[in-house]
């Protein structure tokens, strides 16, 4: 009896959790089958879940003029340049602050742990001003000057590099081995989990990101995927008729990135939960 | 070998002796400099100087344009105070803080807790439920705001049969920060779930097992051995969404752009409107610096009460 009962709750815990599933995943499914729907589909009630026949006539059209393939290598391209140069200039930060002395130390600590916090807005009007008056505005390379600082990926370097034991680096130091040598040699290696959970992180906070560059590009070559996909939104007109090609944009934008997730999910949700990305 | 290396460390002392404890140190100090610099260089820039930058230009009448900045005190602190509309923002911020913070706390927990206690199949569970976190916030916002369309959206079909109709949605004051709301949530759940399976996982299992034996029930093993346990957790999220929830500005652009009628204005968006549409430079930067202060604080409030707690533990 106690058994039974069991299975049931258990039976009866598990359909929770995919009804839970489906809702959470719902959004997603729900722009899948509408990007394939016909026009009289999507404006049919009672509403259908799928189409009659798949219909691929709306990623014609949102490729059509070929602006969404250059969204998609903008993003990609600054965001892996940024996520190199941040990774990069990240760990020899943190290196340095674990590993090296120097006098002022526990200032710039200070002054990290301080900026952590701020909210990237306070930043933005004095940031804008330093573009304009240096003739970076509106252009690729404006945002990646001005994204190469991460002061996450500073603190969960600093977490990571302080669990490496250190008798390995005084042996190193021992046998003759300067700071640049241990970093690339023995440091690097060691960690470089890490650096491909903040790399996979770095790319896809840089991919999704949409506040920063549309305040800094104006031209539409130059766009990001979330600025082109924003302004091909209002250009169909939010309340005009042509939700199914807006559906069918928004795939090409999402579907990459749940892959990646897909396929990374190891790496991405060990980042998100590690200690070296809370402790501090 | 062995004898070489004996040798490299005599001659290395020798040359540290003969160069000194200061020159070896500032050795040590330039390198330093050097690994600090790529980073530090666009730290100063875009970082720690536009904040300070904020801070004075919270002080003048700048309009970005006009090449004089004029000092004017806290005439922008307190002109913001004594604006209505300005109230109806710090309301909204707060309606939206609470609105998107407790439910994203409950439900992360709740789901947490049924997938703990479900034994197969949780990879799959938590990587459905984490994915709307790493997705775009603009395409998402984009696909609910069909899902909210009023006429033929599916939220208002499904709703009718339980007897509601005719909600507008984003297009009706009463419920745009409603919906604002709804996606914020919908795409935190994942994050505070990871962090609640975390804690979850480190609730020793002996200590509920003796209670269960003690005869203690579910409810009661989970209020008086559970909760606690994992309220470091829950504190730590509660200020990290509220920090976050200050930031939210995708969603609201995408889906209301503030409106209708201011009623989805929150302070970061109060912000870009000010700074980057009517351009009142030194109004925007005060905007700013209060919502540093309030970052500030909140942070504050995190690092005091997690050491509280490591203290106790």
């Amino acid at each position: 009896m106690k058994k039974k009962n069991r299975v049931v709750s258990r039976i009866v815990l598990h359909i929770a959790l995919i009804f839970l599933c489906f809702v959470v995943a719902f959004p997603f499914l729900w722009m899948l089958t509408n990007s394939i729907k016909t026009k009289d589909e999507i404006w049919k009630m009672p509403p259908s879940m799928f189409p009659e026949i798949a219909q691929w006539n709306n990623y014609k059209e949102v490729f059509s003029d070929g602006m969404f393939l250059r969204y998609i290598w903008n993003s990609s391209y600054t965001a892996v340049i940024c996520t190199i140069i941040v990774l990069i200039n990240s760990a020899l930060f943190a290196y340095a602050l674990t590993y090296i002395h120097f006098k002022g130390k526990k200032v710039l600590f200070t002054l990290i742990m301080a900026t952590y916090i701020m909210p990237s807005a306070a930043t933005h009007i004095p940031s804008y001003m330093i573009l304009s008056r240096t003739g970076l505005m509106n252009t690729h390379a404006g945002y990646i000057i001005s994204s190469s600082a991460s002061i996450f990926n500073i603190f969960f370097f600093m977490t990571v590099f302080s669990r490496i034991n250190l008798s390995i680096i005084n042996a190193a130091k021992v046998d003759g081995a300067g700071h640049w040598q241990i970093f690339w040699r023995i440091v690097a290696p060691m960690s470089a989990s890490s650096f491909v959970t903040l790399g996979l992180l770095s790319f896809i906070g840089n991919y999704n990101n949409y506040l920063w560059p549309s305040l800094i590009l104006r031209d539409k070559e130059k766009y990001f995927v979330s600025m082109g996909l924003r302004s091909f939104f209002s250009s169909q007109g939010a309340y005009g008729m042509k939700w199914g090609t807006i559906m069918a944009a928004c795939c090409c934008i999402i579907i990459p990135l749940l892959l990646v997730f897909f396929f990374c999910e190891k790496w991405i949700i060990n980042g998100i939960t590690s200690d070296a990305a809370v402790k501090e | 070998m062995k004898k070489s290396y004996y040798n490299n460390r005599k001659k290395k002392a020798r040359q540290n002796r003969t160069k000194g404890k200061g020159a070896r140190r500032f050795k040590e100090s330039m390198t330093g400099f050097l690994f600090l610099l790529p980073a530090l260089l666009p730290l100063l820039v875009f970082w720690v100087g536009p904040v300070l930058y904020s801070l004075w230009l919270s002080f003048t009448d700048w309009d970005m344009m006009s090449p004089e900045i004029h000092f004017v005190g806290l005439s922008n602190y307190k002109s913001l105070i004594g604006q209505s509309d300005f109230m109806a923002v710090l309301q909204n911020t707060l309606v939206f803080a609470l609105g998107s913070v407790i439910p994203t706390i409950l439900l992360g927990l709740l789901a947490a807790l049924a997938l703990s206690s479900a034994k197969k199949g949780t990879r799959i569970y938590r990587m459905v439920m984490f994915a709307p976190y790493i997705t775009p916030m603009v395409a998402v916002s984009i696909v609910w705001s069909w899902i909210f369309e009023p006429r033929v959206g599916i939220l208002n079909y499904v709703l009718s049969f339980l007897g509601i109709h005719g909600l507008k949605w984003i297009q009706s004051r009463n419920t745009a920060m409603l919906s604002v709301i709804i996606v914020t949530v919908w795409k935190q759940i994942g994050w505070t779930l990871l962090f609640y399976l975390e804690a979850l996982q480190k609730v020793p299992g002996n200590l509920l097992e003796a209670a269960a034996i003690d005869g203690a029930g579910k409810v009661k093993r989970f209020l008086k051995i559970t909760l606690p346990m994992i309220s470091p957790t829950t504190f730590f999220l509660l200020i990290i969404t509220t920090i976050n929830s200050l930031q939210a500005y995708d969603q609201i652009q995408v889906l209301t752009q503030g409106g209708p009628a201011g009623s989805t204005r929150t302070l970061l968006y109060y912000y870009y409107q000010e700074a980057f549409e009517s351009f009142h430079t030194g109004k925007a930067s005060a905007v700013a610096v209060i919502l540093v202060l309030i970052t500030v604080i909140l942070s504050l409030a995190e690092t005091k009460v997690s050491r509280k707690y490591i203290y106790y533990e």
